[in-house]
Formats: C-alpha cells, structure tokens, sequence
C-alpha cells in the first residue's frame, strides 16, 4: 500500500509542477493614439507598448498599411508622415499616419484600419458638432501683487445639444504681446482656474496632471439639452501693461474621448494609493491599446491692456 | 347414581385440570439467572434446560435458532425470559406439558415493534454535549450523528440489544439495552486517556469522515490546538486555511476564502449567531479563542437547506459550555498574549459555567517602543476577547443556555509637538477601536421521543470607531489661544435575530429539520462629524449616511433521507425574504446533497444549492480595513446570487489512510465592488461608489490524511480558478480575483514522538495573489494640435489583478511537551514560523524611481518594490490545565 502512495505522491508532484503557470507579459502590443478634430491635422500615432522599466523613448511604427473611411465610405490610404513645423504655431505636428489634404468632418464617423503583418488594428469614433458659446465679463481684475485675484472672473454661456449625451473640455491659455502692434504673441498656459459651478465643481480637473493645459473636463449630467452658464475664473498672468489675450476654448469631446481622458487622470492620481480603486485607462482600438477619439473647438478670444 | 359419579367425575376433572395448571404455572416460576451477550437462541435454551429441565419445541423454518440474544436475568421466572422473547423478539410460547413451544409472534404485535431510542451523548467527566458523535445499532444495521446539542433519536426494532457509540478523541462505548418502549437515554463517553506505555495512539482524530455530507469538513480541535500558528496563538481560522478548497487572503490573514468566494461570502456563526468581522489586527488573528471552541465546521458546498444568507460557505463554530460535575481551568502565557478559562457547576449536573478572556499586551511591555518606529510619541494596540456561556439543565427534556462574547481592538497614538520659541504647541491624538458583541439565548425542547426543538434569540453587533484630534496653542498677546479640531468617523451593523429550529425524526430512514428564523438589520454606513473650536467659536459639521434598516426572514425544511442502505440523499428548500426601503427581495432556494456507498471503503457524493446574500462588506481592492462597511441589498443595489454544484469521492485506503477529491463549480452574480478610482477619502454616499458583476470560480480539492498512528497528518491540494467580470470595471473584461491561487498546497504533520513530545509540522505553498501593478506603458495624447500642449506622458497599462506575485511558501515547526503532574498538567509550545526565513511578499508597488545610465547620469524609470511582512519568528508559549 505505501509503494502506491508513493507513486501517487509522485504523480502529484509531477502534474503539480507541469501546471505551474508563469505570468505571460507581452510587451510589444500596438499603440495607435489619435484625436482628430475640423480644426488640425488628421494624424494616427503608432507606437508600441514598453515595460515601465523601459527609459528609452517611443518609437513609432511606420511599416504599417492601412485605410480611414468616414460613415462607412472609404476616404483613401494612409501614409506615414515625418513630423513637421506649422506657421504660427509653437508646437510641430508629429510623425504619424495622415491622408496628404483631408480634413474630417464634423458629425461623421471615423474608422480606420492599420495592418502590421497578420494583424488588423481597428477603432472608430464620432467627431461631435462644435458648441457655440459666448462669454460676459464679471468682473476683470488686474492686480500685480495679488496671484489669486490678478484674473478674469467671467460667465460663460451655452446651448447643450437635445437628446444625445454631451461631454465637453473648457480650457484655456494666454497670449502675451510684446508689443503693442504684435499680430504674434507668445502663448502659454497659466496654472490657475476655478469654479463653483456644480458641474465643473464635481467635473475633472486637471490642474498640474498629465502637462496637458488647465481644463475641465465635464460633461452634460446636470444641464442635458439646456442652455447653460458657467462662472469661471481665470489667472491670466502677471500684469506688466502688455496686451493679452484670453483664448477660451470650449471643445465638444466624444464619449470615448471623455473616458479616456477621465480614466487617465483617475489612474494617475490614484495610481499609488491603497485606499482607492485602481484605474483601468479607458481603450477603445482593437488588437492594440490607445484612443481614436473626435472633438469640435469653439474658442473666443479677449483682449487685454492697450491696442 | 349417575348424578354423584358426574359429579365426582366432573370434580376429578377440575381437580385433574387444577393440578395441571399448578404444575404448569409452577413449570414458569421456576427461577433462573441468564447472562447471555450475543448467545444464540439454541445456546438459551439449552441453558434453560439446564437449570429447570424445561424442554423447548420448535420448528426451525419458523424459528432462527441462531439469531442473537443479549439478555442479563438474575433469578427471575421463566415466564420472565419468555415475555422478553416475546417483547422484544416476537417470539411467542405455549406450555404443553413440560414442554414449551416457540413459534413467531402475530401481527399485532409486529406493529409494536419498532421504539424511538434518543437521548444526549455526553462526555463523561465534564458532562459537556458532544457534537456530531456517532450512535449505531448494529442489528438494525442503521446510524445517526448527534446534532449540534449532543441529542440524537432513532427508531428501531425492538431486537436491538445494543448501542455503539463513538467519537474523535474519545472511547468507543458498546451499551447493552433491553428497551421495551420509547426511551430516552444518557451516553457517556470516557476521553482517551494515553497510557504511559502506549506509543502508537489510539485515536482517530479524522478530517475525513465519510458520514459527512459533501462538502463538510470538520475538524478536531485536537487537530487545532496542536498545529503549529504564528506568535503561537493557537487560532482556528488559520487551520481551516489549511484544508482544501479554503485560502488565507495574504499572509497572516485569518480571512477564509473558501471556493473562490470572498471573505463576506462565508457565514461565520458562533453558537448559532452571525458574527460579522471575524478578525483582530487587520485580520493576522481570529476572534475565535481556541480555548473557547469545542466544535468546528466548515461547509464548502451541497448546503443544508438550514444555513441561508451567504454565497459561498457556512463556518459554524460552538463554544464550550462548561463542566458539569467539577471545576477546571487553564492559564496560557504567550509572546504577545495571555489567556485563561474556568469553567464548573454552579449546581452538579444541573448548572455550569464557562468564562475564558485573552488579551495581548504588547501595549503593555513595547508600547514606547512601538512608538519609536512610527512617527508618533506614543502608540500602542491591544486587542481582548471574552467568552462566556451558562447552560442549566431544567430536565432531560428543557435545557437553556446564554451565551456571550465580546472582542475589541484598541489602537492609540498621540504625538505632540512644541515650537522652538514655546509659544506654539500642538497635539494629535487618534483613537481607533472596533469590535464584535455577540448575546445568544438558546432553549433546547425534546417535545417527543423523536422530535427536538431549537430557540433562539440573538443579538449580534459589529461597530467602528474612529477619532482623531488636533489641538493647537500658541500665544497672542501674551495670552494662550486654544484651536482644536476633531473627526470622529462610525460605522457599524446591528442584527437582532430570532428562530425556531425542530428536528424530526419520523424513522429510521428520515431525518426532517424545519424552523423559521427572523433577522432585524440596522446598518450603519458611515458618519463623519467635524467638530473646530475656537476661542470664540465652535462649528460642528456632521455628513451622516442615514442608517438602513431591513427585515429578513426565511423558512426551510430539509429532508436527511437513507433512500437505500447504500444511497442517501439530503433534500432541502430555503425561502428567504428581504424588505428593505420599501423594497422586498426574494429567494426560492433549492439544496440537494447526495451519498452513494458503492463500497464499504468508496464512497461517491453530489451537491448542489442555489444561495443568495442579501448582506454584503465593500471593501478596497488593495487593502482590507476595519472601517470596510457591511451594506445591505436596497432598492438600487440587488442581492448577491450563487449556483453552485460539486461532485466527489472518499476513500478509505486503509485502517490509518483516507483520501477524497471533490470538484466544484461556482457562478455568482451581482456581487459588490468599488467603482474604479473610489477612494476611501470620498465622501460620496456608498452607493453611488459601487459596481454590481459576476463571478466564476471552479477547482479540484485533494486531501490525503493519516488519522492514526505516530504520524498522523493530511496533504490538501487545491488547483483552481476564480475571475470576475464587472461592466465598468476593467474595461468589462475579465479579470482573476484577487485572490485567485491556481495552485494551493498545504501538508501538516504531527509527530508523536513520545507521550511527552510531540512534533508538528506545516508547509504551505500557494500561487501569489493577483495583484492591480501596472508593468506596461504606452504614451498617452492628451493634447491636440492647435492648443500649446502637445506633450506625452504614459498611460500605464493597469488591467485589474493583471500581475501575480511570486509564489507564496513557508514552513511552521513545533515543539510541544506535556506533563501531568499531579492534578496539574503543563505543556510548553515552542515555535518556529516561517522557518527558513521566507521572504513572501506582502504587497508589491510600482514608485517612480531613477537609474544610473552609461554616461553616469540618471534616467527617471519605474521601480519595485516588494514588501515582506514577517520572516523568521520564534514563539514560545506556556500552559497550564487544572
């Protein structure tokens, strides 16, 4: 009887050890990330995923074929483009698959497909129609030696679109003019907004995350289909006399656009902390990881100090 | 003429008839003394014959001559033996002359053939009732278990000639009965006692045991109290880790994970009553004094309809309940710990008692020391326990008893500062503290010889309680200005219960138990009050969840059915039924449990049962609190739901080998989790925090046990799987749970080396928990051309439980003796946990660190960091019993 113990003993082992399972990482999985929009170039970014370990840069895919279509419609091939600088503006358009002269639409959809030998990567997306807005000053204040109150503190008001879910970002940066007569100013963000308002007040706010600008990022729960004013201050810089001009963007985002960008925020600020959930950052390309996401911007400007 | 001669002829006749009828009568007073066990009926005659010179005619097709008789007469008639024949053999008689004839008794009296035998099996020095003995009547060839208050009842022929009983850690008793009638009788059972000599044991302390349903594991608490524990706190929980199908979270967590199921799913009951949080110091030792405990049960699956309310298993623990006839006690001294037990009569045989306490004291001796490694001037933990329970015996027929138990865990710290200038000084102190209190009242009714009534009524409460404060002082104007502000955060679940539990046994073949059982909920989900005070104000700020209140009850019967003498079958329905908010829940729930003995030594087994949870505790992901709150099913968030199914065999290899394999299958349902990125610091109402989804889990159980002998011991092996899938959690896809171990190994053995020494050994390997780390990234696009921010960062690829941590295993040893001195025994346990010092992580994290590049400069990247929460660690304990 003990001899038959043994070799069941034996075969357990034997079968215990073959079922071991190691833990499989795929590191070289494809990243395809783009927000396309009326308003800039059409760009899909391919790049792969690394180990965070990895301190090397991102480098991106460019032996890769592949086709957009909007609302089902084959639009052409897309080919890899070298990043390149655009007049007037500070950041250059990076390296990435574009169709030479398209411009998206507004209200239509978007699919792609990106072939790397035998696999497909797909996504799709909806760019959402632009939202109006105008903007009422409250009450401007220019103080010098007063961070907190040197601002614009303004109202702004909207129209949110009927019957469908809407989901917005509210941003803005500050232009600052040399010189009185310059029709180029140097832009930048400030690092200060602030509102009571119940939806920005419970909204996502990305004060300091991700390097991205000071936006809200909220969408249309408390206001569906109605119009809508927001109070919102603004810190638009040291006041040195200088002309300035306040840009304001409103920009209508996708759904899949807001979970992305919200998920991403949730991961990073929870990414450490034990007493709260981590985040799975939102993804919405197949075969791969990333966003291909639609928006519409709405900007209004205003002008500060002498002209 | 002829008148006289009829007369005198007549008067013969009577006479004649007369004397006959004496010498017959005097034939059946003979007087004869029989001691006869397991004689055959020949052999009784035969000695019989021997002592009145009564023949016995008979005819053999008509009699069995060699059945056996059990009968003690001491100089009793004939007649006596012969009504017993009678009675209880349906043997029937006719004197003929000197000769008696034996012939089968009529129908008649076959209908009274069959009595109910109950009573309470008990053990004989301390009168205590003994759970889940077993009683057998071997010419009936039937058996049954005592239930949780020692009782039993069978009914069976009225042949039967004897009871044998029998139960772990105690001797075998074979009781010889000549019942006539119903009757309700007293079984007492001798503990084994080792002899100087003996060195092979002779004992049976089984986990294995083939009289349980599937699914059932109990375990003796011989096996507890000798298995090797961290700090030698003996601890029940951590040994039913040890079995199969059952997993500690992480280490040092008396947590059950049992099939896949989350440590809420279990229903924890202490002498009947729900005990919520079964654990101290976040879960590194149990509420449970092992002192306190004389049974213990682990259900895994084919659920008896009786048990209701959670999902995956029924843990049902009974405390002592004192000595009858004579006054004991221990005194144990430990590393961290102290305890102690005294349990007697207050009346003998009537009344008795049971008090035990723990209470750990490293508050006491270290507490300064443990403030010097934290960041506060003082802080100290400690944690107690007290057990007690009365139980009075008002007959044999009405038993009470009250039963009580409290546990608390304290920690403190205070930390106070002063300026360089002594004119600002500032103090913090926090005050965290929970606990379970737990009153029971229990009245035990023998309505019948066969059926048995349970009441109860309970009282169960689970509290958290947490409060800091900041004082502040500075001087103004030479004047002192006092600032204080204080939280204070509660939560908490009170449960009043009540309930009528009948078992009925109609016959040998059924055993029915039916009851009704009512719950009181009041749920406490959380209340932050903030308090700032000033010299010149006061502001008081209170954010109350407001506290949910619930109905539960459920009905149930259930049917123990010995279908053949080969296949038995346990077939139930739980109906439950829960209003809350205006909104009622309900649960038709079937149970089915089944046994086939296709072999003396092979049996096969079934289960299956449909289970829903009304209650459920929402915990975070990456940390088990003591704040995690008990919230129940309400309008929006619907009860927790379970099917599951298991199949199995157990096999007794030899006299000392057994093995069983069981697999299993389990789908669950709207289980609770926290939304992804809820954050404890949220003051948002819980249910706006939550996600309700799916779960999976599936396994194969092995155990191998030697249950006598010098070794004894088990191998339990469980190869499994568990997953979740949550709509808005991980994007929708499924994910391992959290503690999901495909493999789950664990071998104890005991070693009786001499009567005085004894060695114990545990090796435990399991697959490392599943854990949220993130070790992919990609680049994210946050900016858009147009606006001025177009830079990167990473996304990191953070799939829920997507990284596993290396494999967990360790080694405990123990080293006990134990002597007898007198009426004093001392033992000492010395042990070693985690013996070649195993570095198992605890938790693992992803930190923003840098490295060193070719050029000697650093590049930021990710680094890990693992966290090993204890290594080598010696215990040694001290115990006295008296």
């Amino acid at each position: 009887m003990m001899k038959k113990i043994y070799i069941v003993a034996i075969l357990f082992t034997v079968v215990f050890f073959s079922c071991e399972e190691e833990t499989n990482i795929q590191y070289n999985q494809y990243v395809v990330n783009s927000f396309f929009s009326e308003s800039v170039p059409f760009l899909i970014q391919t790049t792969n995923t690394v180990s965070v370990f990895d301190t090397a840069t991102y480098f991106s895919i460019k032996d890769m074929q592949g086709e957009l279509y909007e609302d089902g419609e084959l639009v052409g091939n897309l080919v890899f483009q070298d990043s390149y600088e655009r007049e007037g503006i500070p950041s250059e358009v990076p390296e990435g698959f574009t169709i030479d002269g398209f411009t998206p639409q507004s209200g239509k959809e978007y699919r792609f497909e990106l072939r790397h030998g035998e696999i497909t990567i797909t996504g799709f997306d909806i760019i959402p129609d632009a939202v109006d807005f105008t903007i009422t000053d409250t009450n401007t204040v220019l103080d010098d030696y007063d961070l907190m109150t040197n601002g614009i503190e303004c109202l702004i008001n909207f129209n949110d679109p009927p019957n469908e879910d809407n989901y917005y970002l509210l941003g803005y940066n500050v232009t600052d003019f040399s010189d009185e007569n310059d029709d180029i100013g140097w832009t930048q963000a400030y690092g200060w907004v602030k509102s009571d308002d119940p939806a920005i007040e419970n909204s996502y706010y990305q004060q300091g995350l991700l390097y991205t600008g000071y936006r809200f990022i909220f969408s249309d729960q408390y206001f569906n289909g109605k119009e809508y004013t927001i109070p919102v201050s603004f810190f638009v810089g040291h006041n040195s006399g200088q002309r300035k001009n306040l840009n304001i963007y409103l920009i209508s985002i996708s759904e899949q656009y807001y979970k992305y960008v919200t998920s991403a925020i949730n991961q990073q600020e929870n990414n450490d902390d034990y007493y709260a959930e981590p985040t799975q950052v939102y993804n919405n390309i197949s075969n791969g990881f990333g966003i291909f996401a639609g928006f519409s911007t709405s900007t209004y400007v205003m002008e500060f100090g002498a002209r | 003429m002829s008148s006289i001669w009829k007369g005198l002829l007549m008067l013969l006749a009577i006479s004649t008839f007369h004397l006959s009828l004496n010498a017959q009568e005097s034939l059946l007073s003979k007087k004869i003394t029989i001691k006869c066990a397991q004689c055959t009926l020949e052999k009784l005659m035969s000695d019989v014959t021997e002592q009145t010179k009564i023949k016995f005619a008979y005819s053999r097709s008509q009699i069995n001559v060699n059945q056996k008789i059990t009968i003690t007469i001491k100089e009793k008639e004939v007649a006596y033996l012969l009504n017993i024949l009678k009675e209880k053999y349906q043997i029937s008689y006719k004197l003929i002359g000197n000769t008696i004839s034996l012939f089968p008794e009529k129908s008649e009296s076959k209908r009274q053939s069959k009595i109910n035998v109950s009573g309470y099996i008990e053990d004989k020095l301390s009168g205590e009732r003994l759970i889940g003995a077993n009683v057998y009547f071997p010419e009936n060839y039937i058996g049954t278990v005592s239930n949780d208050y020692g009782f039993f009842s069978l009914p069976v022929g009225v042949n039967s000639t004897e009871i044998v009983c029998s139960f772990v850690g105690y001797q075998n008793k074979i009781i010889p009965i000549d019942f006539l009638k119903d009757t309700l009788i007293r079984i007492e059972l001798n503990p084994n006692i080792e002899l100087e000599e003996v060195v092979i044991r002779a004992t049976r302390d089984e986990v294995i045991d083939k009289k349980m349903p599937i699914g059932m594991i109990r375990v003796p608490m011989a096996k507890i109290e000798s298995t090797p524990v961290i700090l030698g706190e003996t601890d029940v929980l951590k040994v039913a880790q040890l079995l199969p199908g059952v997993s500690e979270g992480s280490e040092g967590n008396s947590g059950l994970y049992i099939r896949g199921g989350s440590a809420d799913q279990n229903l924890i009951l202490l002498d009947g009553i729900t005990v919520y949080n079964p654990n101290h110091l976040f879960g590194f030792f149990s509420v449970f004094n092992a002192d306190a405990i004389k049974d213990f049960k682990i259900i895994k699956g084919g659920f008896p309809a009786r048990y209701g309310g959670r999902l995956s298993s029924v843990v049902d623990l009974r405390m002592r309940e004192g000595n009858m006839k004579e006054f004991s006690g221990s005194v144990s001294i430990g590393l961290i710990s102290s305890k102690a037990y005294l349990e007697g009569p207050i009346i003998k045989d009537k009344t008795s008692f049971f008090i035990s306490a723990r209470r750990t004291y490293i508050d006491l001796i270290a507490g300064n020391l443990v403030g010097n490694f934290t960041d506060f001037d003082e802080s100290n933990y400690y944690f107690y326990d007290i057990n007690a329970k009365i139980n009075h015996k008002f007959s044999d027929k009405h038993r009470l008893y009250l039963s009580y138990y409290q546990g608390r865990d304290n920690g403190d710290s205070e930390d106070r500062n002063e300026g360089s200038d002594a004119k600002l000084k500032s103090e913090e102190i926090s005050n965290l503290s929970w606990g379970n209190s737990i009153y029971g009242l229990r009245w035990n009714w023998l309505m019948g010889s066969n059926l048995f009534l349970n009441t109860t009524i309970a009282y169960s409460t689970y509290d958290y309680l947490n409060e800091e404060i900041f004082r502040n002082q500075y001087i103004v104007e030479d004047d002192w200005t006092n600032k204080e502000y204080s939280t204070e955060v509660q939560s908490g679940i009170d449960i009043f219960s009540s309930g009528l539990d009948f078992t009925w046994i109609p016959s040998a073949k059924h055993q029915v138990r039916y009851g009704v059982k009512y719950f009181y909920h009041t749920f406490n989900t959380g209340m932050e009050s903030k308090k700032f005070i000033s010299a010149d104000d006061t502001n008081e700020q209170v954010d109350e969840e407001e506290s949910i209140y619930a109905n539960e009850g459920n009905i149930f019967i259930e049917d123990e059915m010995q279908l053949t003498s080969k296949f038995s079958a346990n077939l139930g329905l739980h109906y439950s039924m829960f209003l809350v908010n205006g909104k009622t829940y309900n649960s038709f729930e079937p149970r089915l449990s089944l046994k086939f003995d296709v072999t003396d030594k092979l049996q096969l087994n079934a289960g299956g049962a449909i289970m829903q949870q009304y209650t459920q505790l929402l915990s975070f992901s990456r940390i088990t609190l003591s704040s995690d709150i008990w919230v129940p099913a309400t309008e929006n968030i619907a009860p927790a739901k379970s099917q599951q199914g298991s199949l199995g065999a157990r096999l007794s290899i030899n006299d000392n080998w057994s093995c069983s394999v069981e697999g299993y299958y389990k789908k669950m349902t709207d289980l609770l989790e926290y939304s992804e990125s809820a954050s404890f610091f949220e003051n948002d109402s819980w249910q706006d925090r939550v996600e309700q989804g799916d779960g999976e889990s599936y396994g194969l159980e092995f155990l191998v046990e030697r249950s006598k002998g010098k070794i004894t011991g088990w191998l339990a092996y469980t190869l499994a799987e568990s997953t979740r899938q949550f709509e808005n959690i991980n994007n929708g896809e499924t994910f391992p749970y959290k503690y999901d171990k495909r493999h789950d190994l664990n071998i104890v053995i005991d070693y009786k080396v001499t009567k005085h020494w004894s060695v114990n050994a545990v090796w435990t390997y399991k697959t490392g928990n599943a854990e949220t780390l993130g070790v992919i990234k990609y680049p994210s696009n946050l900016g858009f051309y147009g606006d001025v921010s177009t830079s990167y960062d990473d996304i990191i690829y953070q799939k829920r439980n997507d990284y596993r941590m290396p494999a967990y295993h360790r080694l405990d040893i123990s080293v006990n003796w134990k002597k007898q001195k007198e009426k004093l025994e001392h033992q000492v346990a010395l042990g070693v946990y985690n013996a070649y010092n195993r570095d198992n992580p605890y938790k693992i994290s992803l930190f923003d660190g840098s490295v060193q590049n070719s050029e000697g400069g650093y590049i930021d990247t990710k680094v890990i960091k693992e966290k090993s929460l204890f290594g080598i660690l010696p215990a040694i304990t001290y115990t006295i019993n008296f």
